[in-house]
């Protein structure tokens, strides 16, 4: 698990990654001298990948998007030094200069590939293309001396380029740790694993993206400059080497994608073994041979490891299993908090129940959707007022899903509009609604699986007070004794989905089904949580099957079928209403429609 | 964690300070070893010799090797390097693998390990990128290529025993112009084929200049070799355009294919085939391609040396077909020539010291064959080396076959045979 | 220039037929194999070590590979594919593993091989020549085969009773669970089947043109483009690929092999473009 932030007490925890960072590199700079001369162009070439690696790792580790594009910014570097410094100009400026070029095509290729509605393989590809144009057009371009590429005319020292090399590569962890300890990191990793929840938790995925692919991009135009002034000249098969890229792409996949030790453990073996084999013979074949074993030992390691659950964090996250099976200091139980049945601090509902709801803070006009052929929502029109618990019911295929979506913004409506208070927001996207008060919880709980519990809670916060209500919240929900998403039951994965829901929902929360596969006493701990919501002024949209326990809760209840609502009032009245029995209670499974009804209703009144 | 964006600004300037301020403090130690060649008792002198004896330049690297191997061979035998107390030469060959990236690796490896010169690599293109990691060993090289790029970079640790591609070219069409003369010959239109990368086009450059200087109609050529497998269509171009000649520049395997091609459509320029250089002149292309190939015109590195008229090179011509099973020509006949001129330096420096070697190969010179301090040098012309590195006395040979022979045509020094003209059957 | 189509259009067919491999596996069975290329290219050095090491006749050989091949996909179904179904990570992990193949082999074809371009010896003067062009006999028979294998292939997948249960197999595969068909066996079929296409083109190709350890990526490229500017679909595929032949053929030797390469990627974008702006998204499964 990516230690993002370390949750409740972090800013402390922070320092010792930068100490070390900062040690590491004044012991590279004071003793790379040590290594005997015929070494050095080997560990240089591991330091170019290294360095890639990391440079990848940003987009394609934390992010999660398999970029190919990585070595047009190489080449951009490459190239912009080897031509500013033949014509006499100063070579460092340039080369930032072109590294803003380069995070600045970086940030097009997003945007671009957004309007073409590319992901996975295809966004893959299109990267692919892109870096073939690339090459294609430098190895067509004459002043950039094709195939051939162009000389330095100045001869280069390895000294000079070994510092800048090591200044590269601390400069690439150090913005991995950076982006991994923040925010920033957060969000990406919450992109990574699930780019739709993390839109419904207020991350704008297009903004971030380009910051990702920016960066990375910037960092790599660094690195092909550093590499042209070693080699002495820019040259297709160097700035333009998909090998190169591979290679790199496999060590962060096998050192584990995401994290701040994955690129360098994946480049010690995916590069080391090449190494040793080049450093200690010439032998073409024992190098070729050493190649070939090193693939099949890093492939050996990916495969072995993904067969694990849901591990797709390479060698970091197994070494880390091992150190955590190891016995440690039992942690001290967090008081009052029960594992299977959390302590909720809430407060008793203070609205009486014939109480006056509040102002209209949802309104859902007209609308209408269809998919094709089907029509899946009809001219759907619906209030949610200020502290108002509304149950939404239907069977399965009524709409109910596809409404939360158009409430959320995952989906446009045909026609009609929703108003947040005065506001249409028919047109605004997830994230902006999110952070306008509106949030939601999936039927499945969707945490990330790439972040621990507290910082899955802490993905929607924003600012400086939010993580005072992120923490609020945990120990409100009883959730806050709990580290792992993953291994956290499933009461407690619900729970904390609500909790990184509540962070952002002020005027509108969504539950979708949170009661599937919890016990009855588990039941009442969410519609307690429920109440206390909506006790605070929000308007609280329960879509649940199950009327029994959800009834209760209710002000109102909203009844879909085939797409419409069929009814829209006060439980009792709903839960009458024949069209509603008709529709959703059905004859088959109640055999004495009216006096089941009674039976749930005397339910509910008690 | 709310600073966790400025945190990474921070490092960010930090980073950029610290390598701004590494490159402004870019000193100029040399990245080289120093050799211990200063004292003048040295038992042998390590020459590096990174080739490529697998991949795509194979087929030239081996023979190459077994060449320079040879040569080096023939001058211990009698007595090596007298100036250091009969010093041996000693060739310290590796594969490079055709792998251009690998060279510089190579290079730094062979370096650390004291050699005190390079003939090696030996790809124009492999060389090219290897001229600034040479020049950063402080080590002289000696080789054959033909590229322009080789010296321009200016390095003064770079020497070419043959000439330029201009040079090439430009004595090709010297020849050529004689020629057409003496046969009363007259051409209208020429066909230029090469590849789109060094040597190609500087070559190609300068016989399209040459042509349009005499005022024939030019149609050139210049194909992608990694993408163009099929030459049905070039020769379609060519034939279409009634040439009257066709000149360039084709690796081994373009060559054949392109022979093969010419075969296939039967056809025959007036003045037929004339190629700088290239894959023409090896004995595998004849064997390939037969008889369509029979009176093409090539110029080449050396000539028919078990032809020679001096009794070393040709016992060295014999010893090396009877190890390769190939005659000892073209590109592997410069091997000797090499071995020669960087045998002489070492000896005028009386030193192991690269150094030393570069300045004696600076001031070497000598006019014809037989002048050479050793008697092992197999091309024609002599040695003088400018400012750049490039041969001044070079001289290329123009080779015509004739079946599975090579005869020399030019220039008479070395002419063995006959010329059969127009250089078609 | 009718040279030129004529030639584009023999090697646009081998192209179709190596893109074809690569849709099926992806549209049917929706697995990325990246190692495509790859899989060519090992047919492509079968058929040359058949024929220069065994005296194998050609076309003899050209089958020899295509088994070949399609063992060398189940080996790769078994190591790439199959762990990422089973983890449900889907193209992403697929993507990656496929990736390390390909380096893998391209570094195995340089052990056993060598580094250098390698050919069929037999591709001699064998021509044939009307209305003044000539076409080498090789390709006219590549031409020939490739079409045809096309053509029953698609015939197969579109209207035999097997050929259908592939396809529904495919696409609604929980129902096919359900109804007892033999799922894993018809993923790996249809994997293999796509590796042997492709190894067929390999072999047709090593009939006309030299093989070198490198040109793998190459091939994937192809098989990128021609599949996914075809949506998938067969047709698609089939102009796709031939047109790609054809405008490489025209095109190289007017403005060189880099200029060619250039306008047909950025072609490939603009294609992408136009589809997305008047078609709509490209569903994985529309074969």
């Amino acid at each position: 698990m990516a230690r993002v932030t370390a949750g409740p007490g972090g800013r402390t925890r922070q320092a010792p990654g930068w100490i070390v960072l900062a040690a590491v590199t004044v012991a590279l700079y004071a003793f790379w001298g040590a290594i005997p001369a015929e070494f050095v162009p080997t560990v240089i070439t591991g330091m170019v990948l290294l360095f890639l690696a990391y440079a990848w790792n940003i987009v394609g580790g934390i992010l999660g998007e398999l970029s190919l594009a990585t070595m047009v910014f190489w080449a951009m570097g490459a190239y912009t030094l080897v031509l500013a410094m033949n014509s006499g100009r100063s070579a460092w400026p340039a080369l930032l200069a072109a590294a803003l070029v380069a995070a600045l095509v970086g940030w097009v290729i997003v945007v671009v590939a957004r309007f073409l509605g590319l992901d996975g393989l295809y966004l893959a590809v299109f990267t692919l293309i892109v870096f073939e144009i690339a090459r294609s057009l430098v190895t067509a371009s004459e002043p950039l001396g094709r195939n051939e590429g162009v000389i330095l005319t100045e001869f280069t020292t390895v000294r000079t380029s070994v510092y800048l090399l090591i200044g590269l590569v601390m400069l690439a962890i150090a913005v991995n740790h950076g982006i991994l300890r923040s925010r920033i990191g957060r969000r990406w990793l919450a992109i990574k694993d699930d780019p739709v929840a993390a839109a419904a938790t207020g991350v704008y995925t297009g903004r971030e993206k380009a910051r990702a692919y920016a960066i990375s991009a910037g960092l790599a135009a660094l690195g092909g400059g550093v590499q042209a002034y070693y080699l002495g000249y820019a040259q297709p098969g160097t700035a333009l080497s998909v090998e190169l890229l591979i290679a790199a792409i496999l060590a962060v996949y096998v050192g584990g994608p995401g994290t701040i030790i994955g690129p360098l453990l994946g480049t010690l073996l995916v590069y080391g073994l090449s190494a040793m084999a080049t450093s200690l013979s010439t032998d073409v074949d024992v190098t070729l041979y050493a190649q070939l074993l090193q693939y099949a030992l890093a492939f050996a390691v990916i495969w072995l490891l993904s067969t694990r659950r849901a591990s797709r964090l390479g060698l970091t996250a197994w070494l880390g299993a091992l150190v955590r099976r190891r016995p440690r200091a039992v942690a001290p139980a967090v008081p009052g908090v029960d594992a299977r049945l959390p302590d909720v601090a809430l407060s008793p509902p203070v609205r009486a129940v014939d109480a006056e709801p509040g102002p209209v803070v949802l309104r859902i006009d007209g609308v209408n959707k269809s998919f094709g052929r089907v029509q899946v929502l009809r001219d759907i029109t619906l209030d949610l007022r200020a502290g108002e618990i509304v149950g939404l019911m239907g069977p399965n295929g009524a709409g109910k899903t596809t409404l939360c979506n158009v409430v959320t913004g995952v989906i446009a409506p045909d026609t009609g509009t929703v108003s947040l208070g005065d506001k249409d927001i028919t047109r605004m996207s997830t994230p902006a609604r999110f952070h306008a008060g509106i949030a939601r919880t999936f039927q499945s709980a969707r945490l990330f699986v790439s972040l621990n519990l507290y910082d899955n809670v802490a993905v929607g916060a924003s600012g400086g007070g939010d993580h005072d209500r992120v923490r609020d919240l945990m120990r409100r929900y009883g959730i806050d004794g709990h580290t792992s998403s993953t291994d956290a039951p499933t009461f407690v994965r619900r729970l904390a989905e609500v909790a990184r829901a509540m962070v952002g929902a002020k005027r509108v929360l969504i539950l979708d089904e949170p009661l599937a596969g919890l016990t009855q006493q588990q039941h009442e701990v969410i519609l307690r949580g429920v109440r206390d919501v909506a006790a605070g002024g929000t308007a609280v949209l329960l879509v649940e099957h199950l009327i029994q326990a959800v009834a209760p809760v209710c002000d109102r209840l909203v009844v879909m079928a085939a797409g419409a609502i069929i009814a829209d009032g006060a439980p009792q009245a709903v839960l009458r209403d024949e069209r509603v029995v008709d529709a959703y209670l059905g004859t088959a499974v109640v055999a004495d429609p009216v006096s089941d009804v009674e039976e749930v209703l005397g339910a509910a009144e008690r | 964690m709310r600073i966790g964006g400025r945190r990474v600004r921070t490092v960010a300037l930090f980073g950029v300070l610290a390598v701004g301020l590494a490159g402004c403090a870019g000193a100029d130690d040399s990245g080289g070893t120093d050799t211990g060649g200063s004292g003048e008792k040295v038992d042998e002198v390590v020459i590096g010799a990174p080739l490529p004896l697998t991949g795509t330049g194979g087929a030239f690297g081996v023979p190459y090797l077994a060449a320079l191997q040879l040569t080096v061979d023939a001058i211990n035998a009698k007595g090596g390097i007298k100036s250091l107390g009969g010093a041996k030469l000693r060739l310290e060959a590796v594969d490079d693998a055709s792998d251009a990236a690998r060279d510089a690796q190579l290079i730094q490896q062979l370096a650390a390990k004291d050699v005190s010169a390079f003939v090696g690599p030996l790809l124009s293109a492999s060389v090219i990128s290897s001229v600034p990691v040479i020049t950063r060993s402080e080590r002289p090289f000696v080789g054959p290529n033909l590229d322009n790029a080789v010296t321009d970079a200016g390095s003064p640790w770079i020497f070419r025993v043959a000439g330029r591609a201009t040079t090439w070219g430009d004595q090709a069409f010297d020849w050529l112009d004689g020629t057409l003369k003496a046969e009363s010959s007259t051409v209208r239109k020429i066909g230029i084929v090469g590849i789109d990368v060094p040597p190609g086009t500087s070559t190609t450059e300068i016989i399209e200049a040459r042509a349009k200087g005499l005022g024939w109609e030019v149609v050139k050529i210049n194909y992608d070799q990694r993408s163009t497998l099929d030459f049905a269509p070039i020769v379609s171009r060519l034939r279409d355009a009634n040439v009257d000649i066709v000149m360039g520049y084709q690796n081994p395997n373009d060559a054949v294919l392109f022979a093969k091609a010419v075969s296939q459509q039967s056809w025959k320029p007036a003045n037929g085939f004339v190629w700088i250089a290239g894959g023409q002149y090896l004995t595998s292309f004849k064997e390939a391609v037969g008889p369509i190939a029979d009176s093409w015109v090539v110029e080449s590195y050396a000539p028919e040396l078990s032809a020679s008229k001096t009794p070393e090179i040709k016992e060295l011509a014999a010893q090396f077909e009877a190890k390769v099973n190939q005659p000892l020509r073209g590109l592997a006949g410069a091997a000797p020539a090499i071995i020669t001129v960087l045998a002489a330096a070492i000896e005028k420096a009386a030193s192991a010291d690269p150094t030393k070697i570069r300045d004696a190969l600076k001031d070497l010179s000598f006019a014809t064959p037989a002048d050479a301090p050793f008697p092992y040098y197999s091309m024609a012309g002599g040695v003088e080396f400018d400012d750049k590195g490039d041969n001044t006395r070079w001289k290329g040979i123009i080779v015509q076959w004739e079946g599975d022979k090579q005869i020399s045509v030019s220039p008479e020094e070395v002419t063995d045979g006959q010329l059969a003209w127009p250089a078609t059957k | 220039m009718l040279q030129d189509i004529i030639s584009g259009t023999t090697v646009g067919a081998l192209y179709v037929l190596l893109a074809l491999g690569f849709t099926v596996t992806l549209g049917i069975g929706d697995m990325v194999n990246l190692a495509h290329g790859s899989v060519v290219v090992a047919g492509m050095y079968s058929v040359f070590a058949l024929n220069t090491e065994f005296g194998v006749s050609p076309y003899l050989a050209v089958v020899a590979a295509t088994v070949i091949c399609a063992a060398l996909s189940l080996v790769i179904y078994l190591l790439a594919i199959e762990p990422s179904r089973r983890s449900g990570a889907g193209h992403r992990e697929q993507v990656i593993y496929t990736l390390v193949i390909t380096s893998g082999l391209a570094i195995a074809f340089q052990l056993f091989f060598g580094g250098d371009l390698k050919g069929l010896a037999f591709t001699g003067a064998d021509v044939v020549t009307a209305g003044g062009i000539t076409i080498a006999k090789a390709r006219l028979v590549a031409f020939v085969i490739a079409v045809l294998v096309c053509a029953v292939f698609v015939v197969w997948l579109r209207y035999t009773t097997s050929g259908q249960l592939v396809r529904m197999t495919g696409r609604y595969t929980e129902s096919a669970y359900a109804m007892g068909v033999p799922v894993r066996a018809v993923f790996i079929a249809v994997f293999c089947l796509g590796g042997a296409l492709g190894g067929l083109a390999g072999g047709l190709l090593m009939t006309i043109l030299p093989v070198s350890p490198t040109i793998g990526l190459d091939f994937l490229l192809i098989a990128l483009i021609v599949a996914i500017a075809g949506r998938l679909s067969f047709v698609g595929v089939g102009v796709v690929g031939l047109a790609y032949g054809i405008v490489q053929a025209v095109l190289s030797n007017r403005i060189g092999g880099s200029s060619t390469a250039l306008v047909v990627f950025v072609a490939f974008l603009a294609v992408l473009a136009a589809q997305r702006i008047f078609v709509g998204r490209l569903a994985a499964r529309s074969a």
